[in-house]
């Protein structure tokens, strides 16, 4: 009996079907509060089901989570209709919620489950006390009111989709100005401002207690959220998925963005409670399951990410050191390489670093490698550049005797370029090395971790003392790393050299 | 017999002439100093003897054979070579300048150092500077330290490009007389470059000169003063003679 059962539990094991049910979900999510939270959201409501999941969050944005996903390194995130119209498919046209689903299933085989139940659009918001007394309910009421003060984000003033053809809709004679977001609400609180533009869904509307106004005549492009999901999982995550269609308002949204953002409450803990107060939401699970998230200690968070960013820095100054030393002696001895190898080497640092880690992720996904990838390029250069320059500014004279007394090219280069070049070179390791720690921080937008994790985080919830947390380890490790390199240069620079580098 | 031979041997920069059809041989065991003015190709008939300078036509032959292009360290560590520079490798201290072919012919420390405190005491470096660095030497002791090092090996020729001419005229009276130490202490071969008549009179046993690549007049010393071939060497002299 106890046999027939072990070769069950081995067959089950072993049966390709069943291994693929035990497989991983990987969640991703983009790098801003709301993104975040249906992350989570969508994870939780997952693991409710038993199933495993591994979370990539803070994505650099649409064209990072996309990619990932059709690469197969996240097998869903969630993501808004009109984003996958207008910048994934580059549609004019707009088309409801399910032709749209029928489009993304036959151009990008992906599918895109039914809507979460709010559209997080653009929208127009007024001060309360304003909105009551001129009794503006739709965008069409401003266009009576050609005095009320208003201002929008430069994004919102200058893009066609945005004021331009909204002013035209409506036909509205404002003339409004440009503000920075983030202030606009400040000067509404200070009754400086009547209205701005918004996200329907922003946590900052109650805060500040503001009305939206209708679009009535239906400018705006719907931005309704929903599961975006590989189709090698979709008959997985699909039943599960579905019940959280139509269960989140507007309203609900804003509500749990408001937490986040306001009560300094943390995503976990905001769809955690999402999920618990649902009807239904918690019955029948196991205890185990449904357990609030608990919050790492700040000094534990900052001990691991500062782990993994040192990590990653030395990973890929190892690799840079053992590519670009060899490669800097080669250009010098063969002079004709040197043109071509330092300017492609100029060009990939002149690659924005953002830009340079969307290009890894056709080719290496996302994560770990082609952090390591782009760091391990952005190193190339100073240690490259120093190697050969360090070489070529060696005395000639003292190239000429050490021909001339009979040493042959690789004791010369062993014995006498190296080590005259090794202080220069060593000084390249070390710039490479800080920009390493600096642009690390970068590598937390295709999910690779480090410090930079905090950041991308605080950068979405505009949360100062968060981004802090990653930049202050990140700024101490690179400080750190620069005594560390002048203690290492104190050693292997001999005396004469520091001196009087003129003497030969 | 010749130690080394130049037929017919031509170099051009570009269009800068820097030897036309040398022919030359230099005697074994002897002092021979090459005189010019400056830019005359001295140095190159000099690095064309040790294959640093390849010429564009003619063949020079070194110890009875045609210079082994693909060989030089080989020929080159028979070859002493010490030039106006001096070049020690300021990364290493006098011992290890001092001996760093023996290192790289695989001679045991205790061989190369005895080797090293006997060259020191010919030129009369004290025992101690061994530790020293280059740039705790004054420019007399870095030049002993240079002829140490072309003496390492025991070569049997030695070529020696201006390696006086950094130094005080003070200075420079006491390298000379280690200089004929060195020369008495064992025959050996020696070509001495210069732009200083009084050096070469002074140091060796005959004399080249050279004037835009070409050799003007060789013969031994004493004869060579005496008896100019031309005009060129008899007005190199007047000139040398009237700016002292
Ligand atoms: N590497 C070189 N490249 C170009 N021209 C050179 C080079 N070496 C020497 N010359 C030229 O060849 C001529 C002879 O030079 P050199 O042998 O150094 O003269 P000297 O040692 O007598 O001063 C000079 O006109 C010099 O400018
Ligand atoms: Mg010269």
């Amino acid at each position: 009996m106890k046999r027939t059962l072990a070769v069950i539990a081995t067959l089950a094991v072993f049966t390709p079907h069943s291994a693929h049910a035990e497989e991983t979900i990987r969640v991703g999510s983009k790098n801003f509060t709301e993104g975040y939270i249906l992350g989570e959201l969508l994870a939780r409501a997952l693991e409710r089901e038993g199933i495993r999941v591994e979370r990539r969050f803070g994505l650099g944005g649409t064209l990072v989570c996309y990619e990932a996903l059709r690469n197969g390194e996240i097998d869903l995130y969630p993501e808004y209709s009109g984003t996958i119209e207008q910048a994934i498919l580059k549609r004019e046209t707009r088309s409801s919620f399910s032709d749209l689903q029928s489009v993304v299933r036959e151009e990008t085989g992906l599918a895109f489950l039914p809507s979460l139940g709010f559209d997080n659009t653009y929208a127009i918001a007024v001060r309360r006390e304003t909105a009551e007394r001129l009794s503006l309910t739709s965008i069409g009421d401003l266009a009576a009111h050609p005095g009320l003060a208003i201002a929008f984000s430069h994004e919102f003033l200058n893009r066609q989709d945005g004021w331009p053809g909204l002013a035209a809709r409506y036909g509205l004679p404002q003339k409004p100005a440009g503000i920075e977001h983030g202030l606009a609400y400040e000067a509404m609180r200070t009754k400086n401002l009547d209205a701005t533009d918004c996200y329907s869904t922003d946590g900052d509307i109650q805060k500040y207690d503001l009305v939206l106004l209708a679009d009535d005549r239906g400018y705006f492009p719907e931005y309704q959220a929903a599961p975006l999901v590989a189709p090698g999982v979709e008959a997985r995550v699909r039943p599960v998925l579905e019940r959280l269609a139509g269960t989140i308002d507007e309203a609900a949204m804003r509500a749990m963005n408001g937490k986040v953002l306001l009560d300094d409450r943390t995503f976990a803990e905001v769809a955690h409670e999402f999920l618990e107060e649902r009807p239904g939401g918690n019955e029948a699970l196991s205890s185990d399951r449904t357990r609030p998230p608990v919050r790492e200690s700040r000094l534990d968070a900052v001990v691991r990410r500062g782990a993994r960013h040192l990590q990653l820095t030395l990973i890929a100054l190892a690799l840079g050191i053992l590519v670009a030393v060899p490669l800097g002696v080669l250009i010098y001895r063969t002079r004709a390489l040197a043109r071509p190898v330092l300017y492609l080497a100029g060009l990939l640092q002149t690659i924005p670093s953002i830009a340079l880690l969307a290009f890894m992720i056709p080719v290496l996904g996302i994560g770990f490698r082609p952090a390591i990838v782009a760091l391990f390029l952005y190193a190339l250069l100073p240690i490259l550049r120093n190697t050969t320059a360090a070489l070529l500014a060696i005395d000639p004279n003292l190239k000429r005797v050490a021909r001339g007394i009979g040493l042959t090219a690789w004791q010369r280069l062993r014995h006498v370029e190296i080590p005259l070049a090794a202080p220069l070179i060593l000084a390249g390791i070390k710039t490479a090395a800080v920009i390493n720690i600096g642009t690390a921080t970068l590598a937390a937008f295709i999910g690779a971790g480090g410090l930079g994790e905090p950041i991308v985080t605080g950068l979405a919830l505009n949360d100062t003392s968060l981004i802090l947390e990653g930049a202050i380890p990140a700024a101490l490790l690179a400080i750190l790393t620069e005594l560390l390199f002048d203690l290492l240069e104190n050693r292997i620079v001999p005396e004469h050299l520091k001196r009087d580098p003129a003497v030969t | 017999m010749s130690v080394v031979q130049f037929d017919s041997v031509s170099k051009r920069y570009g269009r800068e002439i820097a030897a036309e059809s040398v022919s030359l041989s230099i005697p074994a065991n002897r002092t021979t100093a090459i005189i010019g003015p400056s830019g005359s190709g001295k140095s190159t008939l000099l690095q064309m003897i040790n294959g640093m300078v390849r010429p564009d036509a003619g063949s020079v032959r070194v110890f009875d054979a045609p210079v082994d292009y693909g060989e030089l360290p080989q020929l080159r560590r028979k070859i002493g070579y010490a030039v106006q520079g001096i070049g020690l490798f300021p990364h290493w201290n006098v011992a290890r300048n001092i001996a760093i072919l023996a290192e790289m012919n695989g001679w045991d420390g205790a061989r190369r150092s005895a080797r090293v405190r006997e060259l020191m005491a010919l030129v009369e470096l004290p025992e101690h500077y061994e530790t020293r660095h280059p740039h705790e030497l004054s420019g007399g002791e870095m030049q002993r330290v240079g002829l140490c090092r072309a003496m390492m090996l025991d070569p049997p020729l030695f070529l020696l490009d201006e390696p006086f001419g950094a130094l005080d005229p003070l200075t420079r009276g006491e390298v000379h007389r280690e200089f004929e130490r060195i020369r008495e202490a064992g025959r050996r071969t020696i070509v001495l470059v210069t732009h200083d008549l009084h050096e070469a009179q002074k140091l060796a046993d005959e004399i080249v000169v050279v004037n835009e690549g070409r050799v003007e007049q060789q013969a031994e010393t004493q004869t060579i003063l005496a008896q100019p071939a031309n005009d060129f060497v008899a007005g190199f002299f007047r000139a040398y003679e009237e700016s002292r």
